[in-house]
């Protein structure tokens, strides 16, 4: 039993160690030449099943993005101004050209979001919340993809078996992990989601540290969009 | 008596080391989603009240307005039929932020002719 966690731990620091962590500088370096100052965010491409994702996640991103360094194009009144021109339907606006938006807009880049996951999944006895969401940065004067990043968190909303009293409990936690689960509130999971994938952009212009930040590590090759 | 005296200087001294924030948002993504929620007047009041605060608190602090809460605060003006406040803060987003010029004088001019159609 000793030596089968040992070998699990081990092997758990091998896999760790094969994660490629690279600098800022060296993950985004069309960042730091193009030094993008103000971003249009597109409303989220919709990939995961629950519909009012698109909706919720836009509430979300403004302020971090803001606190990153950069100007954000007021969320709401864009959007507003997509839906009127009807092209508030992402689908359209992949095939869109990205230099339509400094056009219109004067946006320097616009940041593409796909919520890839919002989801509960339930299994046997337990249960699950998972948000998972993509990044993609892209400017507006080349189309070229300036930062890209994804990440996703997974809340396990099983309940504690030994809390309600093994086998005759098993009722009990399936009623509570359904309970647990319901109560997840996905904003919060993809305001943290958000953080954390946003801690490997460059800082912008209204950060302190804008322009100097490229030796910062902490950016997972893996983690980057292909 | 002098244990209490240097408390307060560790204090005074933490508190002078931690960086000041660069934005107030207050509580906007939670009282938006909420208006998203439960599209009503009454939530949009609240999620007004709630940008008009966060401008008040940022002016109190010295810091810059959070970029885009001067335009939204203008646009639900605009919904409201409020077009001189509606203007009045395009404008001062626009001179916070001189990236959001281009965009900021389209939408002046759109919201212009917007009211002029309904009058």
């Amino acid at each position: 039993m000793k030596i089968k966690s040992i070998i699990l731990i081990l092997s758990l620091i091998i896999l760790n160690g094969c994660a490629t962590i690279i600098t800022k500088g060296e993950a985004f370096p069309k960042m730091y030449q193009e030094k993008p100052v103000s971003i249009l965010v597109l409303p989220p491409i919709n990939e995961s099943t629950a519909a009012d994702a698109k909706e919720y996640y836009s509430t979300t991103i403004a302020e971090p993005l803001s606190f990153a360094g950069y100007y954000v194009f007021p969320i709401e009144i864009v959007n507003e101004v997509l839906k009127q021109e009807g092209i508030y339907d992402t689908e359209l606006i992949v095939n869109l050209d990205a230099s339509k938006f400094k056009e219109y807009f004067g946006a320097d880049a616009v940041l593409f979001t796909r919520i890839i996951s919002w989801n509960t999944s339930y299994y046997v006895i337990g249960g699950n919340v998972k948000v998972h969401i993509a990044f993609d940065l892209v400017s507006t004067k080349t189309g070229e993809t300036l930062w890209s990043y994804n990440d996703k968190l997974t809340v396990d909303t099983t309940a504690d078996a030994n809390e309600l009293g093994g086998a005759a409990g098993l009722l009990l936690q399936l009623a509570e992990t359904a309970v647990l689960t319901a109560a997840q509130d996905y904003t919060s999971l993809a305001k943290k989601v958000n953080i954390t994938v946003l801690q490997t952009i460059p800082f912008g212009i209204y950060h302190t540290q804008h322009g100097t930040d490229q030796s910062l590590t902490g950016v997972e090759e893996k983690k980057m969009n292909q | 008596m002098k244990n209490t005296t240097i408390y307060l200087l560790l204090i005074l001294l933490i508190v002078g080391c931690a960086p000041t924030p660069m934005y107030y948002w207050g509580d906007y993504s939670n009282t938006l989603y909420k208006y998203k929620k439960d599209a009503t007047p009454e939530m949009l009041d609240k999620h007004k009240t709630e940008l008009l605060e966060i401008i008040s608190k940022s002016n109190e602090k010295g810091l810059r307005i959070p970029p885009g809460i001067n335009a939204e605060l203008g646009y639900i003006f605009f919904l409201q039929e409020q077009y001189d406040q509606a203007i009045v803060y395009l404008k001062k987003e626009k001179l916070t932020y001189p990236e959001s010029t281009k965009f900021i004088d389209d939408l002046l001019q759109n919201l212009s002719e917007g009211e002029q159609n309904e009058n």
